[in-house]
């Protein structure tokens, strides 16, 4: 296999994506949509490949690269002409940055070069960098090691599991209730390549990069941003020190966690704006991909749910709603089974309870470490300019607001109120778990900011 | 109320909000701003929280007779202003105790003497062990009986500090007082030390994952972000609610942002391409066994290599240690052996659990021990098994379970 398999293997998948997304995604002619088409599809087309890896190892098949190859490739030729229909990139009309002024092309060529540095940059680091971080090799890639070794799908099961399988039918690692997502695609880019290589394992990385920032941008095109506004915040995302790492240093799932949810946040914007079942499709099916990459996935895919409330109900039922939830949530606490796991946790392992000592430490993880830049400050000024918005604007940012807000809620609540203060103490989670939120984080300013402009502008 | 006067040439945007009828000044022209004391006031404001900010963000240490010893010349009294007598060589050594410390955070250095110290000389030394000498510093004299010393610049300050000491030469038996000794981050150093502290290239290491943070302390003061963070909001806000109009008509708010954000990258862009560089330097060209033996890991791959082909199919294998980083390498690198390793221990199940053909590879440090000739194995529960050694080395061993 060769670097062409690499590139067909992730190519087919993601056009896939790109064609199941076409058809969820509305509107058809809109700036932004061939952007946010390949990010949102590239996206798609990962959890693509997870899918059909996971069946076809389940299903018995043995491991290699080229029979693989070649499913794909009769997957993309039996979906193409049945979704091409959808696929309306022609019709889209993207605003040529010559017709913006000087200053705003002189902004714009900075910006892109900036991020072109910074893909560089990290794809050397990715390229020439083993399987590093701790995690990496206890938790995620100890997984598609064996796989690919063994060729065939087995089983992590919990060490007393594992002991008494007298058969050695199954594996054991550090975490082997960890999703799969992130392992599957090492195992897959493997077998593309030939061989294991400890640094081109990690080419997902890469890709999800690019797809999160082509996603972003088409997403703040779409939105109505300009053309210096969604190149702006793209390097402002591209630019983030802790995303780079993530990237240059890859082998954790945090960055695939920020990307999906992006994406679920962007698909209920869409939703909210443009309300059909389609739409709702989409939301649904970004939100689903969250548990599967990390299991606090399946809180910020929760997180949305408020959001879908605004988007669904006027807005003094959608707050009474939240409010009896947050009671009904609360008042569950305490009859909920102590020993009963969800998403990989039980009450009792998390040992509730308030921890003060951890306030300082996210607060300082967020404002005045180097992981952000600005971001969060960025965030305190949109807050305030979303409060002086006029009215339209101001409410139909609310639903992603009150998304946000209940996401850091819960991310709140998880350093001070669990076992996890421990991580942010230390600082040895609390900033990579943040960067699940990040992304949208950023877009939702993005959106604040381009809004304040455009209302100012008006009439100039 | 105040006049600003400006003078607008074509395409001026004025960073002042103009009287309507001249908002939209095109051509030359020469136009007076009332600017109202409120929003200055407010500006002040911002600024000042941001150096009442900066300056609560540092502290300082000070020596007095009582806090010092002096093993070289005496001290007169134990209380007070330190007032020593310098040797028959004309010699005093003060040693100033730093434990308790962050000494990157501090990086000014001055002592204030009376007038009968001026014709001494005075100098600060630091050891990285008790005893020997890692650099010296001579404190300039700046002004009557006042010295210092900058040591923000100097690149061995503060690298594992053991302790401080002053050196004092002069006359003979000259007595000398000094006022003050005094060890603190000056405002300004403490605004241009995160600086400083950025434009060191550090290499990725196994926080890095974690956190960003290019400073050796950052938590202690008020880091460049923070800082960076204080100016982009003041200077916001007040756009959004005291702001000329022109200027929070365009896309103000994001071109402050970007133009604060650009000055923050440019330094993470420098420990990005240094990182990158780094990496390729070390690894680039190099075949994927290369890579690996040229990494951090390369112990653990080659006991990878050394233990695996002893592991046959159908043989479990424990990995036993109490370095969870060592547990965790080897295993990575022996897999697809089947293999356990459990962080945090204990190094292994029940002794029940265990069969006959299964292997065990300790790695120090380790609980388990091996008695007598080699043939038992004892856990810290006092549980023994008998075990026969396949292979060993300086820090590992393989055990094969007899049951």
């Amino acid at each position: 296999m060769s670097v062409l398999a690499v590139a067909l293997g992730y190519l087919l998948p993601c056009w896939v994506g790109v064609l199941i997304v076409a058809r969820l995604l509305p509107p058809e002619h809109a700036p932004g949509r061939l952007p946010l088409l390949a990010g949102a599809g590239g996206l798609l087309g990962m959890m693509l490949v997870i899918a059909v890896t996971w069946a076809w190892g389940r299903a018995g098949f043995a491991y290699r690269g080229l029979p693989m190859l070649g499913a794909w490739s009769l997957i993309a030729v039996a979906t193409t002409p049945w979704l091409r229909k959808y696929l309306q990139i022609m019709g889209t009309t993207p605003v040529s940055p010559r017709q913006a002024s000087w200053h705003h092309r002189s902004v714009l060529a900075i910006v892109i070069m900036l991020i072109g540095v910074h893909v560089v940059l990290v794809t050397l680091d990715l390229i020439s960098n083993p399987v590093f971080p701790w995690d990496a090799t206890s938790a995620w890639a100890t997984k598609a090691r064996v796989w690919y070794a063994l060729g065939e799908w087995v089983p992590f099961v919990e060490k007393d599991l594992w002991l008494a399988d007298s058969k050695l039918a199954s594996y054991t690692d550090h975490m082997p209730n960890y999703p799969i997502f992130t392992p599957l695609l090492q195992l897959w880019t493997a077998l593309l390549l030939g061989s294991w290589d400890p640094s081109l394992v990690n080419l997902p990385w890469l890709l999800c990069f690019l797809c999160l920032l082509s996603l972003f941008y088409g997403g703040a095109r779409m939105a109505g941003a300009d053309v210096v506004h969604g190149a702006v915040f793209t390097f402002f995302l591209a630019s983030l020190p802790l995303l780079n790492t993530h990237v240059a240093f890859a082998g954790y799932a945090d960055l695939f966690m920020g990307a999906y949810w992006l994406a679920a946040v962007q698909a209920l914007f869409w939703w909210y704006r443009f309300p059909s079942r389609a739409s709702l499709a989409c939301v649904l099916l970004f939100a689903a991909i969250c548990p599967l990459v990390k299991n606090e996935g399946l809180f910020w895919a929760a997180a949305l749910v408020p959001g879908v409330l605004m988007a669904a109900l006027s807005r003094g039922r959608a707050y009474a709603l939240l409010a009896l939830g947050a009671g009904v949530a609360g008042a569950l606490l305490w009859v909920f089974p102590r020993d009963l796991e969800v998403a990989g946790h039980s009450l009792s392992q998390l040992g509730l309870a308030f921890r003060a000592e951890a306030f300082m430490p996210i607060l300082t993880s967020l404002f005045n470490l180097s992981s952000w830049h600005l971001l969060f400050s960025a965030f305190l000024l949109a807050l305030v300019l979303w409060s002086r918005l006029e009215r339209g604007n101001r409410n139909s940012l609310e639903p992603l607001l009150v998304v946000l807000l209940c996401a850091y809620g819960l991310f709140f609540v998880l350093f001070l109120f669990t076992g996890y203060a421990g991580g942010a103490v230390r600082f040895t989670a609390v900033s990579r778990i943040t960067i699940a939120l990040v992304p949208a984080t950023l877009f939702w300013t993005m959106l604040v900011f381009s809004a304040w402009h455009s209302e100012r502008s008006r009439g100039d | 109320m105040s006049l600003f006067r400006t003078s607008c040439s074509k395409d001026c945007r004025s960073w002042l909000r103009p009287v309507p009828e001249l908002s939209r000044t095109h051509g030359e022209g020469r136009s007076s701003y009332p600017v109202t004391g409120s929003r200055t006031a407010v500006l002040v404001c911002c600024l000042l929280g941001l150096l009442i900010g900066a300056q609560s963000a540092h502290s300082a240490q000070h020596w007095d007779s009582s806090s010092v010893r002096v093993p070289v010349g005496s001290k007169v009294t134990d209380q007070g202003p330190l007032e020593l007598v310098l040797d028959s060589t004309g010699n005093a050594v003060i040693e100033l105790p730093t434990l308790g410390l962050h000494l990157d955070s501090l990086n000014r250095f001055a002592v204030s003497a009376s007038s009968s110290a001026d014709e001494v000389e005075i100098s600060l030394a630091w050891w990285i062990v008790e005893g020997i000498e890692l650099a010296t510093v001579p404190l300039v004299r700046s002004g009557q009986g006042t010295y210092h010393a900058q040591l923000a610049t100097n690149s061995d300050w503060p690298e594992t500090i053991g302790a401080i000491a002053l050196r004092v030469t002069g006359p003979p038996t000259t007595r000398v007082v000094l006022d003050d000794i005094r060890l603190d981050g000056s405002f300004l150093l403490n605004i241009t030390g995160p600086f400083a502290d950025r434009l060191r290239p550090q290499p990725l290491g196994h926080d890095s994952i974690n956190v960003t943070s290019l400073q050796s302390d950052s938590t202690q003061r008020l880091s460049l972000i923070g800082v960076l963070s204080m100016i982009f909001l003041s200077g916001g806000l007040y756009m959004v609610f005291f702001g000329p109009g022109r200027l929070t008509r365009g896309a103000a708010p994001m071109f402050l942002l970007l133009l604060i954000w650009l000055f923050a990258d440019s330094l993470w862009l420098y420990q990005l391409q240094y990182r990158s560089l780094n990496s390729v330097s070390l690894f680039g060209g190099l075949s994927t066994r290369d890579k690996l033996l040229a990494s951090s890991d390369r112990r653990f791959v080659e006991l990878a290599d050394a233990v695996a082909p002893l592991v046959p199919d159908g043989s479990r294998l424990f990995v036993a240690t109490q370095s969870d980083f060592g547990g965790m390498r080897a295993a990575y690198y022996l897999y697809p052996r089947n293999l356990y390793w459990k962080r945090g221990g204990p190094e292994l199940p029940p002794a029940e659990r265990l069969r006959s053909t299964d292997r065990i590879l300790l790695i120090a440090p380790s609980e388990l021990k091996l008695l007598g000739s080699g043939d038992e194995l004892i856990k810290p529960d006092g549980e023994i098994l008998p075990v026969k050694i396949l292979w060993s080395d300086n820090s590992a061993l393989l055990v094969e379970v007899l049951k």
